[in-house]
């Protein structure tokens, strides 16, 4: 057993320590948060380790499992998972922080669940038997439905279920893609196997693409969500704890991007060539669609979860422009997306601790008795709309970089909802921190604690410094994008 | 002629004697110890099972003991062991325990053993009868509750026609092949070669309905809801678990030689199948009495094992007898948790009434809800890997629509395991009157049935290994 083997067990050890702590008050929390860095530090461990002129899988491990079957427990690093799992590492530490003092009942079985959900995301990320990977994919959905349903706000059972009936009704349709996927491998070579490194070798006709690529990307695009299968999202969001929402749209919605990039598209290129068009039109219209929806929105996190869609028509388009710049792109969008939206469900969860509102319209002014918590707000929503020396401005650029190449006159659309972003994000702002203080309940509001700086801080730091110097997360991300390009149907959309 | 491979099975039956007649004519409160005794026959006979794997022996020229018959009467054994203690917890709840009451269930154990290991037909039809006269009786058992008296003459009504369908098959086939004897018949038939005439399909048909009635199959299913929401829950469980283990068993051993007669009956079994899995799913949505709501997610789950019958080869069957497996566990887990979450004076076993049980009442709480995580096939479950077996071998023999189908219904199935989840952990609390002190009878079952639930789960490799020598015996 290796350094990643741990990354999924000591969670999972660690949610069983915490749900056995629950008699002694405080120690749920600081048992989580301990395991929690424990993780993150074996997480910076793997990155110091990682090896970035390599483009194969990096630090496999590989253990029998049910040998007759094809199956084992094979896990692997490449450049698009490392961030990915440096990101749940880095995530899951803060969301604890945040649920610190808002969550007070139940907290062992809460911390708990919080645990066994990053052990299970980690893999996701790490699984390359696409066995293996199934079984965290769908097994994600049960620690997220109960932080939801038990955890959640008003009506938390109803996006609890409805979360869970989306998901999973793509996923099942995958899983059929993957029998079938299980079934060729085993006629064409004899040796039953989940391994994914083999199945890149299946052979397979082009309408055998065509369904098998449907299939998979059925499973993918609900999770990220792609337009006009995102209706979910919204009510998961809102009902689910500051927590909830952060995994949620930091992690989950990056688990089906990672999808896309990792099985539908590489063991299917035929077939994602054939959808290429349809799906660059969905994500466009996801981009401007989102920012539209989020422009009108009543709540504060009802419009981050809009902004999230249209964040995520971003990554979309990079994957599909099968362009160097943007499938990078796609990636640090997925890190940066993850860092400030993030960092905004944490922030409007502090509004809320405050003010017991969402509603825009019942705040205004927040800036005269919370100074600091205004300023670090305008720091996340100027990366989150893509200002220069950002974070976010690098992801959109190079998605939008790569898709001017391969596809202009989606990127020229696309581009459109980048200045969509900035009316909604900064009207948004002027809204609940300018102007005159109407509601006397918005006065005196206490600022920034210790503990909520504390977790605002590292997301701030990274904003910058990925914004600063995007060269240190891109230059991993090398070998690992060319190779994945060098797999797709380059130059798809010419014909 | 030696009659070893019948020990395990004599041994059920000398258990049930001992305690039908010892505890005879005693007063209610005498301690005679029928339940331990029950609990220790049915331990030998695990023994006396496990001694004989790898064996394959033959008694009466009739009766195997061959790794198929084996692991099927080791299921039937295991959900025995589980339920002995249960009845006695349960049944003393409900001033119901009597020493008749396990003797019966040990002969009716004994039938099914008989019946997952005969190739003969009339074998098979005794040991059916064997097996059901216990059942019905069972099934009546609270006899000052008319809906437990209705459920038992229900159940028997319909067991009796499928009695008469299935000898019916069977006198036909004798008309056919001069044989009742299942290698017999094939051999026969195979003679005959292509020109089969009417007669052997009729027979097949009759004795298809017989056991489509037994394992309650669309559309032969209409007992079960009834049936399963009358009898003692304890009584219920059983019947869920190991008479449709045996009853199934049985299927797969007839039409692991049969089926060859035709492939027409792939296409009927498979319109079974959807109906099965598709009427189940719906009809149980609308549930609220748990007991209502188990029978028909176990019609949907003998829609989901057909697929493995359909299937057909070592896949398939292997996937079939690897669900029975799981599905022993998680559908044993989910009764005995509805039984653990009983309260005083009432059985309360509608889910509305249950809010906020998980967190009052951990074990049954964290048991019925892996039980419903595995019937809907989440992963780290049983139910998981068992369907994507069953899935998968339908794929590799090509009928992708058929799992199409299947996977939409296990997503329609999400919705009403999650709801027993939902009110579980998120519902809010009912005021009643207080609970039952849960004592080890309860507690063990539900541990194990857990556990087994979650390790199978994990660690299907053994498992599967031996359900694929078992399935290797049908060829």
């Amino acid at each position: 057993m290796g350094l990643l083997t741990f990354l999924i067990l000591v969670p999972l050890a660690g949610s069983v320590m915490v749900g056995i702590s629950g008699r002694w008050a405080h120690w749920p929390r600081r048992l989580a948060l301990s395991f929690s860095l424990v993780v993150l530090v074996l997480a910076a461990l793997l990155w110091a380790r990682f090896d970035p002129a390599q483009a194969e899988y990096q630090l496999v491990e590989s253990l029998r499992w049910a040998p007759s079957l094809g199956i084992s427990f094979l896990v692997g690093v490449d450049g698009m998972s490392l961030f990915l799992l440096l990101l749940t590492a880095f995530l899951t530490p803060l969301s604890v922080l945040a649920s610190w003092e808002s969550i007070q009942e139940k907290t062992a079985a809460y911390y708990a669940l919080l645990l066994v959900l990053e052990s299970l995301m980690m893999g996701v990320f790490l699984a390359l038997d696409v066995f293996l990977f199934y079984v965290f994919w769908e097994a994600v959905l049960v620690p997220m439905y109960l932080l939801i349903g038990v955890w959640g706000g008003e009506r938390r059972i109803y996006a609890a279920i409805k979360f869970f009936l989306f998901t999973m009704g793509g996923s099942v349709l995958m899983l059929v893609g993957i029998l079938f996927c299980y079934h060729l491998q085993d006629v064409q070579t004899g040796a039953p196997s989940f391994d994914l490194r083999l199945w890149q070798g299946l052979v397979m006709s082009q309408d055998t693409q065509q369904w098998l690529f449907l299939a998979f990307f059925a499973g993918f695009a609900i999770k990220i969500p792609i337009f006009p299968l995102h209706t979910w999202l919204p009510d998961a969001h809102v009902e689910a704890p500051t927590a909830g929402s952060v995994i949620l749209a930091g992690i989950l919605l990056k688990m089906g991007a990672y999808g896309l990039l990792r099985f539908a598209v590489p063991l299917f290129p035929e077939g994602a060539r054939t959808f290429t068009p349809a799906i660059l039109t969905l994500a466009v219209i996801g981009i401007l669609y989102g920012a539209l929806l989020a422009m009108v929105q009543p709540d504060l996190k009802r419009l981050v979860a809009y902004s999230s869609v249209s964040h995520l028509g971003f990554v979309v388009l990079g994957i599909f422009s099968f362009d160097v710049a943007g499938v990078e792109g796609a990636l640090f969008q997925m890190l940066s997306h993850g860092l400030s939206t993030g960092a905004l469900f944490i922030m409007v969860g502090m509004i809320y601790d405050r003010r017991h509102t969402r509603a825009i319209e019942d705040l205004g002014g927040l800036k005269k008795s919370m100074p600091r918590f205004a300023g670090v707000f305008l720091i996340v929503l100027l990366s989150s709309m893509g200002l220069p020396g950002l974070s976010g401005f690098v992801g959109e650029f190079l998605v939008l970089l790569g898709a001017f190449q391969t596809a202009p006159p989606f990127a020229v659309a696309a581009a459109l909802g980048v200045i969509l972003a900035a009316i909604y994000l900064l009207w948004m702002y002027k809204r609940v921190m300018l102007g005159e203080v109407k509601n006397p309940a918005n006065d005196h509001l206490p600022d920034l604690s210790r503990r909520e700086g504390m977790i605002l801080l590292p997301i701030v730091i990274l904003i910058l410094w990925m914004g600063v110097a995007p060269g240190t997360f891109l230059r991993p991300l090398d070998g690992t994008v060319e190779r994945f390009v060098s797999r797709t149907p380059s130059g798809a959309l010419e014909e | 002629m030696g009659a070893a491979a019948l020990v395990p099975v004599l041994i059920l039956v000398t258990t049930a004697v001992v305690i039908a007649v010892g505890g005879a004519g005693r007063a209610v409160g005498d301690r005679f110890p029928s339940a331990g005794l029950a609990w220790l026959g049915a331990l030998v006979s695990v023994l006396a099972c496990l001694r004989m794997w790898g064996h394959r022996l033959r008694a009466l020229g009739m009766v195997d003991a061959d790794a198929f018959s084996l692991f099927l009467s080791l299921l039937v054994l295991f959900a025995l062991l589980l339920t002995v203690p249960v009845a006695k917890e349960s049944l003393a709840r409900q001033k119901l325990e009597q020493p008749a009451f396990y003797s019966l269930l040990l002969l009716s154990a004994a039938g099914m053993l008989l019946l997952v290991s005969s190739r003969h037909l009339v074998v098979i039809f005794v040991a059916l009868e064997t097996m059901s006269v216990g059942v019905y009786a069972l099934t009546g058992w609270a006899r000052d509750r008319i809906s437990s008296l209705e459920a038992s003459v229900k159940y028997f009504f319909y067991g009796a026609f499928a009695s008469a369908f299935f000898l019916y098959g069977i006198a036909f086939f004798y008309v056919v092949s001069g044989s009742t004897d299942l290698a017999g018949i094939e051999a026969a038939l195979l003679a005959r070669g292509h020109d089969l005439g009417a007669l052997p399909v009729v027979a097949l048909a009759l004795l298809l309905v017989g056991f489509a009635y037994k394992i309650a199959a669309v559309p032969f299913h209409m007992w079960a809801p009834d049936a399963y929401q009358g009898a003692p829950t304890v009584v219920t469980a059983f019947m869920a678990v190991a008479v449709k283990t045996a009853a199934f068993g049985a299927l797969l051993r007839v039409t692991g030689s049969l089926l060859t007669l035709g492939e027409e009956w792939r296409a009927v079994l498979w319109v079974v199948a959807v109906l099965s899995m598709t009427l189940g799913n719906l009809l149980a949505i609308v549930q609220d009495d748990i007991k209502r709501l188990l029978a028909y997610s176990s019609i949907a789950q003998v829609g989901y094992l057909l697929v493995g019958v359909i299937a057909g080869g070592v896949a398939g069957r292997t996937a079939a007898l690897f669900y029975l497996l799981g599905y022993s566990f998680m559908t044993f887990g989910a009764f005995a948790a509805a039984i653990a979450l009983g309260r005083r004076g009432e059985e309360n076993l509608s889910i509305r009434s249950w809010g906020g049980l998980g967190w009052t009442h951990p074990l049954p709480g964290v048991a019925m809800s892996l039980s419903m995580l595995s019937l809907a096939g989440i992963p780290t479950t049983v139910g998981f890997v068992g369907k994507f077996y069953l899935f998968g071998s339908a794929v590799g023999e090509g009928y992708i629509a058929l799992v199409l189908i299947a996977v939409i219904n296990t997503l329609v199935s999400v919705y009403y395991y999650l709801r027993v989840v939902m009110v579980l952990y998120m519902g809010a609390p009912v005021p009643h009157p207080g609970m039952h002190p849960l004592g080890l009878g309860l507690r063990l079952p539900l541990l194990v049935s857990s556990l087994a639930t979650v390790v199978l789960g994990i660690l299907p490799g053994p498992a599967m290994a031996l359900a694929r020598r078992a399935a290797l015996e049908l060829f």
